[in-house]
């Protein structure tokens, strides 16, 4: 960036402390948004009420399809948690400049889908009053213990990682934001950690950012390779692969890349952020979506077409209820959906702009869900011994109202983690971006509102 | 193994068939009513036809004339009661035993033909024409074991007040944990003497290879319940090797494989101690500003 | 009266130990029952006065006055755990199930349901009705837990609730149990079940001590699963299973004595010699699991193999 002159540098960081800053101020429908978030956690928490009291009977859930939505949607949570790492840390660290406005996004993501995750697990056991159990007994060899583990580190470095960039930015807020409760106050004055912006205090930000970022990469391949190993480590027709840690990572990027798509389109337009997540923004992102499309789709061929070609006994039956039997339609309705057309799509530039991006998003996230629930249900309806003697209704599973009502508490939760820390703090670093823009660093430093309210009145 | 089946089934479904099958009538030729055993009935038979009574029949008919069979539709006949000796015949019971009807099982694969008459005999040895009178034939006799150390046979001498007696089945187990497993019958010499020989590779109950000898009358209901029981320490050299002892995947926490435990305590240690930095490094630009 | 029935147990064959009461298989009713299990003083409540639950071996409880109850060896929930988790010494329990005698009868399923507190569609045992395809013949399959030597489902287990025990035995403890249900998806031959809803008869139960070694009183929200009826095999008895098969189908016994004994006959033979003589084989061998649990061949079938199954549709 050129260097701007002393006084253009000023006006830039006042409009971008502004810009960035006014959507904690002032309610862009706010209200409506809180209003049927709420609405639809409250929903859940009914239908978890009724769960608790019946057990997880109320459920759709039998003895052969003992997992269902509510695993499927923790891997889905997982998945979407990861993009936190290929944002801020990968592209990061090779010096990739255009994710500078999006990582933050990136990690409130991050940040609410691993937390939500850890949660859904709860919704899910039989004994959710014995959940400390965990802790107590925990058996080193379980891979429920290994993801409980990385779920919890993986959330303390996400956290860590959304806190540091955070710390430059918080004498900004203490500057301009006074109309707010005296908590939030409180809350910007302790995280600023008496950051005064010297060198010094910059190179510890930056060598503790540099350090967690490399960190984060082997955690975050971990948490979702493990989350695969729930599956993987069984001798189960469908996951018993052993290309599932792969399989799941780069479906977890798809995933990820849809999500923060979806958020970026989101903040554009209700924060009034035109100017920061540009078309050129869209256009990087969407790129690099197809690259993690391609890449997923690779790992799907090889998941599906490597046993169909031999179509060994047991596997068939699995393989051809999703090709051609009772589950080809969903089945082919997440590849064409979430992988095929969004990769032809998006080949062309006009489809890489922030409306087409976000609807392809949207479409890719919905039949992430969906192919997560095709990979854990179908094959607990066939396992190796035939079911017998047994209700029909032990045959099959289609998840029921509470699940989908507990499932949505959970999506819900998440956005509301996400809605409160992008009504607490800027969407994007304000220090970082107005470097970027070429302000001086003294301007960063010592940073006054008043100045330009009285050069207002003057003007 | 991995045979998939589209199958709705309900317990009574099945039910419903056993019992329809079971409705089904006894249908015996007239011939077979009319055949004979190729031996007489005798105390011998009827006690041979005993122990194959309550081997394979007992489990469902329970004991004759005790009506005290199991919960069966339609319920297994008494085959000790009046009716039904009313309308049997040493054939007829044959016939039965061998043939089979709906859920009562065919033995005549499982039986041998004189096995099958041995049981039609014990069975009509509760009927007037067909009964045999044993305690006119039995005596008590008395049983001593003496036991080869050194080739491993253990002998018993069968007697009755002092004097041998020859010609009386002996039966040899070895004691089990749900029952006794037989080594051998044989019948007393002129000596009074029977003996068996004990198994070479029968695993004894410790290091030692201790194990329980178990030594009765062969026909108990025509000598009497004599039961001798001897330790003897001729049994394969048992050692338990606890499977708990070692560390497996599949064992509980306080066997967690070596390489597992110290693999995930390195990782988790390493990592967590990385972020402790972090949170000491946040402190640092804190007290930093403080100063400055 | 328990030592009579120890002895009829060994050396005569015909009679069943269903005099016993047992309270986890330790409470016996005072002389005052019958075949059956009923309890005949009536007098007893009459007079009032305290009456306990207990359990008789066919699963049935009932009220008796505590004045008519004796202890046999009293064992606390405390012993029970503790004994229930350590399995018992020197042995390596096996079964061997004969598929050419099985014809459908289900007295395992019915007994084994009663014992262990279970609804008509939880099976810890399941007789399955067997079908390979053309050119071979369809058969029925009575399938307990395999009781792996490498089990799937205890590695995967995250809180120690459901483990191996020295004796071979796998077992839940359902006070740890969280209900993961790890185990059920990890179990190649679907020999666990969830308790989804309350269990039969809660209200019932509820009182009795928990016997890891029975697991029950069943409890919501937690895995059951066959445990080889642990509490019987310490005493000495088959399981029920076992002894309630009116065909000879099953045997069982201890791999380490190299015998097994037959439910229905009390036959006793060498375990090697049998699964040798018969070419018994283990279910899905190929995936390691070592079961404990042989089947002998469905050779020379007594009863012609009968279904109302469509067994060769394929479930799509």
């Amino acid at each position: 960036m050129a260097e701007l002159n002393r006084e253009e540098s000023k006006r830039t960081l006042h409009k971008i402390v502004t810009d960035l800053t006014s959507p904690i101020q002032k309610h862009y429908g706010f209200k409506p948004w809180i209003f049927s978030l709420l609405l639809i956690i409250g929903v859940g928490l009914y239908a978890y009420v009724t769960q608790l009291q019946k057990g997880l009977g109320a459920t759709n859930l039998n003895d052969y399809v003992s997992w269902g939505l509510y695993i499927a949607g923790f891997i889905f949570f997982v998945a979407t948690a990861l993009i936190g790492m290929l944002i801020s840390s990968v592209l990061g660290l090779i010096g990739v400049k255009w994710i500078h406005p999006i990582a933050r996004i990136a990690e409130m993501i991050a940040l609410g889908f691993a937390l939500m995750a850890g949660l859904v697990i709860v919704f899910d056991m039989g004994r959710p009053d014995r959940a400390h159990h965990l802790f107590l007994y925990g058996r080193p060899q379980s891979p429920i213990v290994w993801d409980l583990t990385v779920v919890l580190t993986y959330t303390a470095i996400s956290l860590l990682l959304y806190i540091l960039p955070l710390i430059p930015d918080m004498p900004f807020l203490k500057k301009t934001i006074h109309n707010r409760p005296k908590w939030q106050q409180k809350v910007y004055n302790f995280l600023a950690f008496n950051w005064i912006g010297d060198r010094e205090q910059y190179r510890i930000l930056k060598r503790s950012i540099r350090v967690l970022s490399i960190l984060i990469i082997p955690v975050a391949l971990a948490i979702h390779t493990v989350t695969s190993w729930l599956f993987a480590l069984t001798p189960r027709v469908g996951w018993d692969s052993t290309i599932f840690g792969p399989y799941y990572v780069t479906g977890a990027f798809v995933n990820g890349v849809a999500a923060v798509l979806i958020a970026m389109y989101i903040f554009r337009q209700n924060f009034k952020l035109k100017e920061y997540l540009t078309d050129f923004h869209f256009e990087r992102v969407a790129r690099l979506f197809v690259l993690m499309m391609l890449v997923y789709l690779y790992f799907n061929i090889n998941e599906y077409i490597v046993p169909g070609y031999k179509m060994k006994k047991g596997e068939d039956v699995h393989l051809l209820t999703l090709f051609s039997g009772h589950y080809s339609g969903l089945f082919w309705y997440t590849q064409f959906t979430g992988l095929l057309l969004p990769i032809f799509l998006l080949l062309f530039k006009k489809m890489r702009k922030p409306v087409p991006t976000a609807i392809i998003g949207l479409f890719v996230i919905i039949a992430g869900l969906l192919k997560r629930l095709l990979i854990t249900v179908p094959t607990l309806e066939h396992p190796h011994l035939p079911i017998q003697n047994v209700p029909e209704s032990f045959h099959s599973y289609t998840p029921n109202g509470i699940e989908w009502a507990i499932l949505g508490m959970s999506i819900g939760g998440a956005l509301l983690i996400i809605t409160i820390l992008a009504k607490l703090f800027p969407v994007m670093p304000i220090w970082e971006i107005a470097h970027d823009k070429g302000v001086h660093e003294d301007d960063i430093k010592n940073y006054d509102p008043k100045e330009y309210e009285s050069n207002k009145a003057i003007n | 193994m991995n045979i998939r089946h589209k199958i709705a089934i309900s317990i009574t479904a099945s039910l419903f068939f056993v019992s329809q099958l079971a409705h089904a009538q006894w249908n015996i030729p007239e011939d077979s009513k009319t055949l004979k055993a190729p031996k007489p009935v005798s105390a011998e038979s009827v006690i041979a036809g005993k122990a194959l009574y309550n081997t394979n029949c007992a489990s469902c008919h329970g004991q004759p004339g005790e009506n005290n069979a199991i919960a069966l539709s339609p319920k297994p006949t008494d085959l000790g009661s009046s009716e039904f000796q009313a309308r049997s015949t040493e054939g007829s019971v044959y016939f039965q035993v061998s043939e089979g009807m709906g859920t009562m099982p065919s033995f005549k694969t499982s039986l041998k033909d004189d096995e099958c008459w041995q049981l039609a005999q014990y069975i009509r040895s509760f009927s007037a024409e067909g009964a045999v009178d044993l305690s006119s034939q039995s005596k008590d006799l008395d049983l001593r074991l003496d036991l080869t150390s050194k080739e491993h046979k253990i002998i018993a001498v069968a007697y009755d007040k002092g004097a041998s007696v020859e010609g009386v089945k002996v039966a040899f187990f070895i004691k089990r944990y749900f029952g006794n497993l037989p080594i051998g019958v044989s019948k007393t010499n002129a000596n009074g003497f029977a003996q068996a020989q004990f198994p070479t590779d029968i695993p004894g109950a410790d290091t030692l290879g201790t194990t329980e000898v178990i030594v009765k009358f062969a026909e108990e209901d025509l000598y009497g319940k004599k039961i001798i029981t001897e330790k003897v320490a001729w049994g394969k050299p048992f050692k338990f090797i606890n499977p708990l002892d070692d560390n497996h995947l599949w064992a509980s926490r306080a066997n967690t494989p070596t390489w597992l435990l110290l693999s995930y305590l390195g990782v988790v240690g390493g990592v967590w101690l990385t972020i402790l930095w972090v949170v000491g490094q946040i402190l640092k630009i804190r007290t930093y500003g403080k100063w400055h | 009266m328990k030592d009579k029935s120890r002895n009829e147990h060994h050396d005569d064959s015909n009679k069943t130990s269903r005099r016993d009461f047992l309270k986890k298989g330790i409470l016996v009713g005072a002389g005052t029952v019958l075949a059956g299990g009923i309890v005949t003083s009536f007098d007893a409540f009459a007079q009032g006065g305290d009456t306990i639950k207990v359990m008789t071996t066919d699963g049935k409880v009932l009220k008796i006055p505590a004045s008519q109850a004796i202890e046999v060896g009293a064992r606390t929930e405390e012993t029970m755990q503790k004994e229930g988790r350590l399995g018992i010494p020197g042995r390596k329990w096996t079964m061997v199930i004969d598929l050419s005698k099985c014809q459908n009868a289900r007295m395992c399923m019915a007994a084994c349901q009663s014992a262990h507190q279970l609804k008509p569609e939880m099976h810890h045992i399941n007789v399955l009705q067997m079908d390979h395809g053309i050119g071979t013949a369809p058969y029925y399959m009575p399938k307990p837990c395999q009781h792996c030597d490498n089990p799937p489902c205890t590695k995967v287990c995250p809180v120690d609730a459901t483990f191996k025990r020295q004796d071979g035995i796998v077992l839940v403890d359902n006070e740890r149990c969280i209900g993961c249900r790890f185990c059920i998806a990890a179990c190649p031959y679907s020999a666990r079940v969830f308790n989804w809803t309350d269990p039969k008869d809660k209200e019932k139960y509820e009182e009795l001590e928990y016997n890891m070694e029975m697991n029950v009183p069943q409890k919501r929200g937690t895995v059951t699963k066959c445990v080889f009826s642990a509490d019987r095999l310490r005493e000495g008895k088959l399981p029920y299973c076992a002894s309630a098969c009116p065909n000879g189908v099953y045997w069982f016994g201890d791999m380490n004595e190299d015998a097994v004994t037959n439910g229905t006959s009390k036959e006793t033979v060498r375990f090697s010699e049998l699964v040798r003589d018969n070419a018994g084989y283990t279910l899905l061998p190929e995936l390691g699991t070592q079961p404990s649990v042989y089947y002998l061949p469905e050779k020379d079938r007594r009863v012609p193999f009968k279904t109302d199954l469509n067994l060769n549709e394929k479930h799509h």
